[in-house]
């Protein structure tokens, strides 16, 4: 039995790289990744409640809202921020449809484009509408969102 | 943004997990059990929580099963709502949990968790509501036991405090053999909690089931409003009037809407779901 306590070191696999960090047990993804230890800020804390989206992570290619777990749930799995996008072609999607006006949603909504943009067999205008719900951006730029999104999510229209 | 002053224990077994609830509350700890946390997270950052130490169930195999099994489709209590969509074992169930909070939200929601959210939605029960067979198989003291969902709903699920969900069941017969229908009515977004959730079920000798979300502060399905939808011999809307006028509870008020609008929303959508399935057979 996993059991926490006190702070602990646990480890993980954080944008392709092992890490060990120290965590207190009631700690949320979000909390350890954008803490000292790791300092990868792209994550965005918004409403800390599951309703916005800025905090979307992926853990083993699935987009998660980082305020929502528990880091010791998250041991030994694999996750992904926007850091560990390299070049990755949501990222030029969001560019080419000026799909971002202050940015603070930009890297939830890129995490969820790019888990959509691995699975394009399965891609259609109604999945892309229905995972990108779980996202809100307070500037209000959807349409571009969805045309940055759907060029890689289902490419074939 | 401060890490919850929560402790955490992730069991491997079931017998390890009901023996920690036990040894945790002996040490005066408030053990609570932890599905997909998005619940308790949100208590929990918000101080509202009666729990200092929660126990994950996610380690524990038997709450992971996903299957047909004999006669019955077994959920596992830690399966996410995605996960019950993807496979779509129950076609009434997927169609219920798919209109629970968002898709990222429900990569996190497991099926025990929304059965056992202290919200008042639940709204993944609704479908067990309208089923005869469904059954609970529960961790206790004693070992693993079944429970008929009948016997230990009202109002809630009402397990002895310790006791966990391991999985639910319904006939697999009785789960193909019912033509269903689910609507989520929302105030205004998609992505919202219920003004009413819906399901009914037409049941293979032409009765009508139907239980509600959303409606008062637990859901529910009521005999009398059963009877009412069944009698064919009246039109939909008819129906649908005469069975807003005999629930059994008062519609809410709250910030979703008004009681009146809760009445005029449940009728409407009522009329069309019951002329949607009458049409299907
Ligand atoms: C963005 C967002 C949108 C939401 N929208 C909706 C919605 O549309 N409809 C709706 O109904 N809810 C909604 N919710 C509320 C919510 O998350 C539910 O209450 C959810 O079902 C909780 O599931 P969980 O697995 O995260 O549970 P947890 O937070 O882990 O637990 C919830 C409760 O269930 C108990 N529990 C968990 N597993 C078991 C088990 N196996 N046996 C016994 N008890 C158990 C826990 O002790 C706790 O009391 C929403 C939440 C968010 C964050
Ligand atoms: S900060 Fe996590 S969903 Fe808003
Ligand atoms: S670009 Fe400003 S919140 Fe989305």
């Amino acid at each position: 039995m996993k059991s926490l306590t006190r702070p602990e070191q646990i480890s993980f696999n954080v944008n392709g790289e092992p890490r060990d960090v120290v965590i207190y047990p009631g700690e949320t993804l979000l909390y350890t990744l954008r803490g000292d230890a790791l300092g990868l800020t792209g994550a965005k804390p918004g409403c800390e409640n599951g309703d916005c989206g800025a905090c979307t992570v992926l853990v083993n290619e699935i987009p998660v809202k980082s305020c929502m777990v528990l880091t010791p749930e998250v041991e030994d799995q694999a996750i992904t921020t926007v850091e560990g996008l390299q070049n990755a072609p949501i990222q030029q999607a969001f560019l080419d449809h000026n799909a971002f006006q202050c940015g603070y949603c930009t890297s939830g909504f890129l995490m969820v484009g790019h888990a959509l943009s691995q699975d394009v067999d399965n891609g259609s205008p109604e999945r892309t509408v229905e995972w990108l719900r779980s996202n809100i951006c307070r500037c209000t730029g959807y349409q571009e969102i969805y045309d940055a999104v759907s060029s890689v999510a289902h490419p074939n229209g | 943004m401060m890490p919850n002053p929560l402790h955490y224990y992730r069991p491997d077994t079931i017998t390890e997990a009901r023996d920690l609830f036990e040894q945790l509350q002996r040490a005066n700890q408030r053990p609570t059990y932890y599905g997909g946390g998005t619940e308790i997270l949100t208590r929990s950052r918000l101080n509202d929580g009666d729990f200092d130490a929660v126990i994950d169930l996610k380690g524990i195999p038997e709450l992971h099963v996903h299957e047909q099994d004999g006669s019955r489709l077994r959920f596992g209590s830690v399966l996410r709502l995605t996960e019950l969509a993807d496979r779509d074992l129950w076609p009434f169930l997927t169609a219920t949990v798919d209109r629970i909070a968002d898709h990222t939200t429900r990569g996190q929601i497991t099926l025990g968790g929304n059965l056992f959210s202290t919200l008042p939605y639940k709204e993944a029960l609704l479908p067990f509501l309208v089923s005869d067979s469904a059954d609970l198989t529960v961790a206790t003291p004693d070992g693993v036991k079944q429970r008929r969902l009948a016997d230990v709903f009202d109002e809630e699920l009402r397990l002895d405090p310790g006791d966990f969900l391991i999985s639910v069941t319904v006939d697999g017969q009785e789960a193909k053999a019912l033509a269903f229908k689910s609507f989520k009515m929302t105030r205004q977004d998609w992505i919202d909690y219920p003004l009413v959730t819906i399901g009914t079920a037409r049941r293979e000798d032409g009765s009508i089931r139907a239980a509600f979300s959303g409606w008062s502060s637990f859901p529910f399905t009521s005999s009398r409003v059963n009877k009412i939808l069944s009698n064919t011999q009246k039109p939909p809307e008819e129906r649908a009037r005469e069975a807003v006028a005999a629930m059994p509870f008062h519609a809410v008020d709250d910030i979703h809407g008004s009681s009146e609008y809760r009445q005029f929303v449940t009728q409407y959508t009522l009329a069309r779901m019951l002329k949607e399935l009458e049409a299907q057979s």
